[in-house]
């Protein structure tokens, strides 16, 4: 009992001390659509923000996040050139998925898979959806896990603080 | 415990002065999981007296990266293990560090590391914290890209099991190659529509045998090639495998030899989407401890060819691949009726229809004083045997207005409970046949506040009979939610066994951090893997979540 | 030179340089191909035993000499009537006790859940004794069927071995291990009053060091009643051998020494046990093994005897030292 007290503190303390200033986003090999392979290095959108979203075709919420988006992906491009990726952590049991869903749905953003977690592992992610804000340097500003209905306001209002180059929300 | 803190405390103080060498991109990062549950005993619905009252699972990762070299440690604990999950996993340590050192021609891990090969058929090693699977390989790992497109991978090492590792030396070699990029940009090939990925892969196990009666091979390989192709809307992917003879506890010490075969071809585009797969297995159980069951030291992964639902009612009796032998195959269709089309309506509507089938192969067993070479059976013919699974099912998501959306499943399963639960060749209960409904819905009743309902029923006449489930999941702000849930066996043909399995759960997410806490009753389960079936508890208490990445 | 030879010369001297780099690149490229195929290639061929005759020939066994001490092995089937993978398992112990004779002392604990009574497999073979053991050593929570081996095993998960590996550690021990203690016991039972006396001597053949606990079992042998099996459905008759029914010591028995021993110390423990009427009755006329159906119960009963090392916190905490086994009723 007093081993998980113990535990509990550190983790809550580790989340209030650690202000989030992420760093670059970690160099990792992933894979593009058709099997050839991609470096995270290659991320970049001239200088403007990148929403980064982790998700898996099993996962409801993330699809939701990814699909409440699509409505406002237009605008949001407009007035912010911000870019949306979607990293795929789906193995190889449904990964055939990744393509079909997307298509349906006919989502815009560039679709990454991650089948062997690397990308994942490197960014500290611990389930899924998880979604990042990097700026315009390619540094990490902002990480939320979890999805609920609307938080795609709070993930917008985000982005245009950070175009202001205002302090983000929390 | 003391170590650990006055490590975090060195971290702290650490990373506080970071920032100074940020210019060299140097960074410290991890995340942290914990999960505890106190039990109550339940003699109703079978709930055990835990004798210590709480167990937990936790575990932290912590990552150094500096440029291309990076390091890290997992702390994992268990005090004890939860129930339900194996029970080898005792005490806490330290099972997975590693060294890695990456550059643009060559990436070197020493220590332990995750990789697979093509589908992992061969050879997939990999993590899921939330079963506690775990065979990370402890040894080195070089992967060199002498080309663009040309990947080479050469490892070898001991899968973990438990704190410990397994008895056998894997050594495994894959080559991937994208062809379209070998060749120069500015060429045709470069740049054609066709895209082709080839790749090739042996992964050989060394394990010394204490056999007294058999004499078993000690160094045992597995190889295989597969294939992508890809084409604007269209994609194949096929890959096939063969593995030498490998008597193991989880195939009965067969010294049969063994193959797997897979392929999946899709064409998606703009709103609509077909899928194909199908998949033959024989004897493709493969683990670097030939005396290990349940799911320690497997080597390869071989996942289920079904549907992956997440609704309880659907995945109440999930399949899983029969390593010894199976033909599957699955077939999708998704499409997506356009915003003011008639069934569209005002904001589209999509509908996925799906169907898997598993079947076991066509064997005939070889009586014992014949089977001078052990191979226990024999393959008949390339066609399908004993029925093992199917799963039909019918899904559609439509919006109906700004505030209100929902998704509605109809699936129709058959599940023969012999075969897959307990690998039994014979007739003892009878093959399940449900029909499941789901309604979920979503009401967004302010732009960041949404109540979700959802209900589900699973008719049956067999085993425990009828279930259905009652949800309410409230989000009355975004980083804050309560959820009701209920599942009632209402259909059980003892009366006295109707019980209701209902949990509270409260949630509060803020940033990277998460906290949820539950509290309610959890249905008993029987879990057989390998050739050794353990039952899963039935359980009552109060659970608890933290966990977190910086 | 013309102007328009010029211009031709120019134009195929750059294609051949195109074409020399084009194919250079290719067979350089192809080389590494080339080669890590060729590596794949031997490594499938080199890595590989193809076994072509899998059975060992039968291991001759020696018969044990009378006048030597030897170290017995305690093994341990922890099973279950609804236990479908168990018939195996029960059929290995019996093989062992086949090929080693008294060497073997054999135990079938019946406890977790597939132990418990349901409607068609109602006979009740668990204890008290047994499901403490079966809980501490974590057996049934991770799966049946499994067992020990003299409960040797370091870490402590790894106690836990499927039934598969049991030979092999046996004939470890008995081909290896020298005994360190000697354990005999002398039973007298009186078949009126079903009281058991039990007197067993150890004798500490080297000093050593630390806490060792004798423990004394109760066992019913060849108990008749339904299995269930993955190859035969439900065995109605089937023949529960070396059943453990109770513990006369406590569970983890009586301390023989706390702080070592003495070279040919002797302890001498006596214990009084009376059979309890509940124990099942022989079976149907027609029982396996062409037992007699008029053999009583008792005369299936046997005392299970074993140290082990009780010394907290050491490396071989729980081992077994010595076993022994002895009927009650001659």
């Amino acid at each position: 009992m007093k081993k998980i007290a113990a535990a509990i503190v550190v983790i809550a303390l580790c989340s209030m001390a650690f202000k989030f200033d992420g760093g670059k986003i970690p160099v990792v090999t992933i894979k593009n659509l058709d099997g050839s392979k991609v470096s995270t290095s290659t991320f970049t959108n001239n200088g403007k923000p990148i929403i980064i979203s982790f998700w898996a075709t099993w996962c409801k919420p993330c699809k939701k996040e990814l699909d409440n988006i699509l409505d406002d992906y237009a605008d949001w491009q407009k007035e912010t050139g911000v870019k949306i990726i979607a990293i795929s952590i789906d193995d190889a049991r449904t990964m055939p998925k990744v393509i079909t869903d997307a298509k349906t749905k006919g989502w815009p953003y560039e679709i990454y898979i991650d089948d062997n977690q690397d990308f994942k592992r490197a960014m500290n992610v611990n389930a899924v959806p998880h979604t990042f804000i990097i700026d315009g340097k390619g540094e990490i500003v902002w990480s939320h896990n979890s999805y609920a209905e609307g938080d795609e306001i709070y993930l917008y209002e985000n982005i245009k603080h950070l175009i202001k180059g205002e302090k983000l929300e929390h | 415990m003391k170590k650990l803190l006055f490590c975090l405390g060195v971290l702290l103080y650490s990373t506080s002065s970071y920032s100074q060498l940020k210019d060299i991109v140097e960074s410290i990062h991890g995340n942290f999981q914990i999960d505890a549950q106190y039990y109550n005993k339940d003699t109703s619905i079978g709930a055990p007296i835990v004798p210590q009252k709480v167990l937990s699972n936790g575990f932290g990762n912590i990552n150094y990266i500096r440029g291309g070299f990076s390091a890290g440690i997992r702390y994992e604990s268990y005090n004890p293990v939860m129930q339900g999950f194996d029970p080898r996993y005792q005490g806490s340590g330290i099972p997975y560090r590693y060294a890695r050192y990456k550059n643009a021609k060559l990436d070197i891990t020493a220590g332990n590391f995750y990789d697979q090969f093509g589908s992992g058929m061969i050879l997939r090693v990999y993590e899921e914290r939330g079963l506690l699977y775990d065979n990370t390989m402890d040894g080195f790992r070089a992967i060199y890209t002498p080309l663009r497109g040309l990947t080479i991978k050469a490892m070898i090492g001991h899968q973990r099991t438990f704190f410990t590792t397994s008895p056998g030396v894997v050594r495994a070699g894959d080559i991937d190659l994208s062809f379209n990029e070998l060749f120069d940009t500015s060429s045709k090939i470069a740049s054609m529509k066709t895209r082709i990925t080839l790749g090739g892969s042996f992964v050989s196990k060394y394990q010394a045998s204490q056999s007294t009666t058999l004499n078993e091979p000690e160094n045992v390989g597995c190889g295989g090639g597969r294939v992508t192709i890809t084409r604007g809307g269209f994609s194949i992917f096929s890959e096939y495998a063969y593995k030498i003879n490998d008597p193991s506890y989880v195939n009965k010490y067969s010294y049969k030899d063994g193959q797997g075969a897979y392929i999946t071809t899709s064409y998606a585009t703009n709103g609509f989407s077909v899928m194909l797969a199908g998949k033959y297995v024989d004897n493709m159980g493969f683990r670097s401890d030939r005396d290990q069951t349940l799911n320690a030291a497997m080597i390869n992964y071989m996942p289920a060819l079904t549907k992956y639902h997440t609704y309880l009612m659907a995945t109440f009796y999930p399949y899983a691949t029969q390593p010894n032998g199976e033909m599957a195959a699955q077939g999708e269709i998704q499409y997506k009726f356009k915003k003011g089309s008639p069934l569209g309506g005002k904001y589209g509507m999509e509908v996925a229809g799906n169907g898997s089938l598993a079947y076991g192969i066509d064997s005939v067993n070889i009586a014992p004083q014949n089977d001078t070479r052990q191979y226990h059976y024999v393959v008949k013919s390339f066609s399908p045997g004993q029925k093992y699974f199917h799963d039909f099912n019918i899904e559609v998501f439509k919006k109906f207005s700004k505030k209100v959306k929902g998704t509605f499943l109809y699936s129709n399963q058959f599940y023969n409970k012999n075969i897959i639960v307990e690998n039994s060749a014979v007739n003892e209960y009878a093959n399940i046949k449900t029909n499941i409904f789901v309604a979920d819905v979503t009401l967004k009743y302010k732009p960041t506040s949404s109540i979700r309902f959802e209900g589900e029923t699973m008719f049956t006449k067999q085993d425990k009979g009828s279930w259905a489930v009652g949800m309410v999941e409230w989000w009355p702000v975004s980083n804050f939610y309560l959820a009701v849930l209920d599942q009632y066996n209402y259909g059980n043909a003892d009366p006295t066994k109707r019980f209701h399995y209902y949990l509270v759960n409260i949630g509060f997410i803020r940033d990277a951090m998460r906290i949820t806490m539950s509290y309610g009753k959890q249905r008993q389960g029987i879990f057989c893997v390998g050739g050794v079936c353990r039952t899963v508890p039935a359980s009552d208490g109060i659970s608890l979540t933290v966990s977190t990445s910086f | 030179m013309p102007y328009s030879t010029r211009i031709r010369w120019y134009i195929t001297n750059r294609i051949n340089q195109f074409l020399i780099k084009k194919i250079r690149n290719f067979i350089q490229m192809n080389q590494h191909i080339k080669i890590s195929f060729l590596f794949l290639m031997i490594a499938f061929f080199t890595g590989c035993d193809y076994v072509i005759t899998p059975l060992k020939p039968t291991t001759v066994v020696t018969s044990p000499d009378s006048n030597k001490v030897y170290k017995n092995v305690l093994v341990e089937d922890y099973t279950g009537s609804t236990c479908v993978n168990c018939p195996p398992a029960g059929a290995e112990l019996d093989s062992l006790v086949a090929t080693y004779g008294s060497r073997i002392i054999p135990l079938s604990v019946n406890a977790g859940n597939f132990a418990t009574p349901v409607p068609t497999y109602s006979l009740n073979l668990q204890s008290a004794v047994g499901d403490a053991y079966d809980a501490f050593f974590q057996m049934s929570a991770t799966g049946n069927p499994c067992g020990m081996v003299n409960r040797k095993g370091n870490p402590f998960s790894s106690k836990y071995l499927l039934y598969t590996l049991w030979a092999g550690v046996a004939q470890d021990i008995i081909q290896n291990d020298t005994a360190f203690i000697k354990l005999t016991l002398t039973t007298t039972f009186d078949t009126t009053t079903k009281a058991l006396n039990i007197t067993a001597t150890s004798t500490f053949l080297k000093s050593l060091s630390g806490a060792y606990n004798l423990v004394v079992l109760l066992t019913q042998d060849s108990i008749i009643g339904p299995q269930k099996s993955g190859t035969a459905g439900e065995i109605a008759n089937y023949q529960h051998r070396f059943v453990l029914r109770d513990a006369i010591t406590g569970t983890w028995g009586d301390a023989l020494v706390t702080a070592g021993s003495n070279t040919n110390q002797v302890i001498t423990k006596t214990y009084n046990y009376t059979l309890s009427s509940s124990y099942p009755a022989a079976g149907t006329t027609t029982n396996p093994g062409n037992k007699p159906a008029s053999l009583t119960n008792f005369k299936r009963c046997a005392i299970v005897a074993y140290i082990y090392n009780a010394t907290s916190g050491s490396t071989g905490q729980y081992e077994v030292m010595q076993a022994q086994q002895k009927k009650i009723y001659p």
